[in-house]
């Protein structure tokens, strides 16, 4: 069932869409899309072909929490499960993603076993919901 | 000086010589001319001292003007904090990557072993032997397996190291932008654009000594989220 679910991952650096892309395949999800920024990853959420989120903060182009805000105004995606997983570590940009509506956040470097705990945590949240 | 001024200013004192000049009083007349030598030199002093004073404000603004002292005093040194991060985590991933490789290393060498040891002496009565064996290469290659997710995992720093090295590049941007003013103030032709803003946004990969205000764990993003009601 958990193959099933469709992931975007957005980040600039492409060994870490590799890392996270291979550890999803690990976890037994295997329908990952990639995008390097906001922009690209915006005609990607457009075709409604996206079950979760997975993005970056600082990029060029557009920045993860655009994109995040972007996600939560557009109707067809505002339930759009996200999790933010970036370097920023201030309490201030924690407290704005949350406030922007982020499902989870990951601070890099992350263990296999924290990024698995939040994804699994959104899923379950979402399947209760 | 405009004209009422320079009236108003001399009017008694135009008076008091006419009186001299006109009743021939002329040790009067030369003390109010010496008056008015005084005065014009006490004006053409205090003129001296406020140029001077405008001058010397002028090169102190200059020495501190904010940008230069601000990348003077704090962003070359942070530059320097930063690199110094670079190399720590540089440094710290390979060490985690030849730990896990130093694990896995020996666990797919008894393997390897065991396997050669146990088909040179398989027979009718091992069963029990081969079953350990395979349930032993079970959890061998499960370990083999975690650890090099770990290693890969561990690969993560050359995003971090990336965006600090970026941050670098652009400050090193800014330095040569400023350089370039300078040189266009000197009258030296300007080679560099100043084409590197300066960023307000996100401020990259949290550097010891550097950031403020950052959490300093996975378990504090995960209280403060906690906190938020998420």
């Amino acid at each position: 069932m958990g193959s099933a679910i469709r992931f975007l991952v957005v980040d600039d650096f492409s060994t870490m869409r590799r890392i996270i892309k291979n550890f999803l395949n690990e976890l037994g999800y295997n329908n990952i899309a990639e995008a390097d920024d906001g922009k690209t990853a915006l005609p990607v959420l457009k075709t409604g072909e996206v079950d979760f989120l997975i993005t970056d903060w600082n990029m060029p182009g557009m920045q993860g929490l655009e994109l995040l805000r972007l996600v939560r105004g557009d109707p067809a995606t505002k339930k759009l499960p996200v999790l933010m997983v970036t370097a920023e570590a201030k309490r201030e940009q924690i407290v704005e993603a949350a406030q922007a509506g982020v499902n989870g956040y990951v601070v890099k470097p992350f263990t296999a076993a924290t990024l698995k705990e939040k994804i699994d945590k959104i899923l379950s949240t979402q399947a209760a919901g | 000086m405009d004209a009422p001024d320079f009236r108003t200013r001399y009017r008694g004192v135009m008076a008091r010589l006419n009186h001299a000049f006109a009743v021939a009083d002329e040790p009067s007349f030369e003390t109010l001319i010496g008056e008015l030598y005084a005065e014009r030199d006490l004006d053409m002093r205090t003129g001296i001292a406020r140029l001077s004073q405008s001058l010397a404000d002028a090169l102190t603004r200059f020495q501190l003007d904010s940008r230069i002292s601000s990348l003077a005093e704090k962003e070359i040194p942070d530059a320097r904090l930063r690199l110094d991060h670079v190399l720590k985590m540089t440094e710290e991933a390979v060490h985690k990557t030849l730990d896990l490789i130093e694990q896995a290393a020996p666990l797919a060498e008894a393997t390897a072993r065991d396997a050669k040891v146990l088909s040179e002496t398989l027979d009718d009565r091992s069963h029990t032997d081969i079953r350990r064996f395979l349930g032993e290469v079970q959890t061998n290659a499960e370990r083999v397996r975690l650890n090099l997710s770990e290693v890969m995992l561990a690969q993560g720093f050359q995003d971090l190291t990336g965006q600090i090295l970026n941050g670098v590049r652009t400050l090193i941007g800014e330095v040569e932008a400023v350089l370039d003013e300078l040189a266009k103030m000197a009258g030296i032709p300007a080679t560099v654009a100043s084409r590197y803003a300066e960023g307000t946004g996100p401020s990259g990969p949290a550097v010891p000594g550097v950031t403020s205000g950052a959490v300093t764990d996975q378990q504090d993003v995960d209280n403060l989220i906690a906190g938020l009601g998420i």
